[in-house]
């Protein structure tokens, strides 16, 4: 997730925000790359759902992506789950 | 293979839209320096903060200049990168570190790329020096 697509996830979730959806669940295994524009549209997302009394559920996350969420502290203020299942089920 | 005194530059506009080509050249010289996949993910980053960085700043208005991206190899398994411009004055390492420790509700949104380029550089330095802002990071596979 780059400056080049950053935005979809944005929209997507926007979306979703649309419909009445408050807590949302985004599954990382199939992301390899995230730089602070992607960390940005992560915690603006999070932040609305938050503002909603909702919240913004991760999973899957490993290499570099876990690094980056790692170094920038995001893992200790975001629900972070190890299975899409438990991510899901939420608690 | 690029090796010590045989560096190879990019020049092209600084502008966000020039980052794909400068990735793609980097990635030349991170294949020459048998770096791993792993040092290549954090080398994409670096360069990405790096140049949405002079993107941002060197060049306030509307006609961005130039931004020349050089590579050398100091030795393998590790690859040292410089990104110069002529615009403002402007040390990106000067600015503060976030406040990693607030809550989600108290975070601003951004703020966090000189952070990452921070920790994981390898190494890193910016001088100033006639009219050239100078920023040089290594990655190395010992770090």
């Amino acid at each position: 997730m780059d400056a080049e697509n950053a935005s979809q996830f944005e929209d997507k979730c926007k979306d979703c925000l649309a419909e009445g959806q408050t807590t949302l669940v985004a599954d990382l295994s199939g992301l390899a790359y995230i730089g602070s524009i992607g960390l940005r549209s992560f915690i603006s997302v999070a932040k609305t759902l938050q503002g909603k009394g909702g919240a913004l559920r991760l999973c899957g996350m490993k290499g570099l992506v876990k690094q980056v969420f790692e170094i920038t502290g995001l893992l200790q203020i975001l629900p972070v789950y190890e299975s899409l299942e438990s991510a899901v089920l939420g608690g | 293979m690029s090796v010590a005194g045989a560096p190879r530059s990019l020049t092209l506009t600084a502008k966000p839209a020039s980052l794909r080509a400068i990735v793609d050249f980097l990635r030349e010289g991170a294949l020459d320096a048998s770096l791993s996949e792993q040092h290549i993910g954090q080398l994409d980053l670096l360069i990405e903060e790096l140049i949405l960085n002079v993107c941002n700043h060197a060049y306030p208005g509307h006609n961005p200049g130039e931004v020349t991206v050089t590579y050398s190899i100091p030795a393998p398994g590790e690859l040292s990168v410089e990104v110069a411009d002529q615009g403002v004055h402007f040390n990106p390492l000067k600015s503060d570190p976030p406040d990693l420790s607030l809550s989600l509700e108290d975070r601003p949104i951004g703020g966090l790329g000189i952070h990452l380029v921070k920790t994981l550089a390898s190494s890193l330095n910016y001088r100033r020096a006639q009219g050239w802002n100078r920023l040089t990071f290594g990655i190395s596979a010992g770090s």
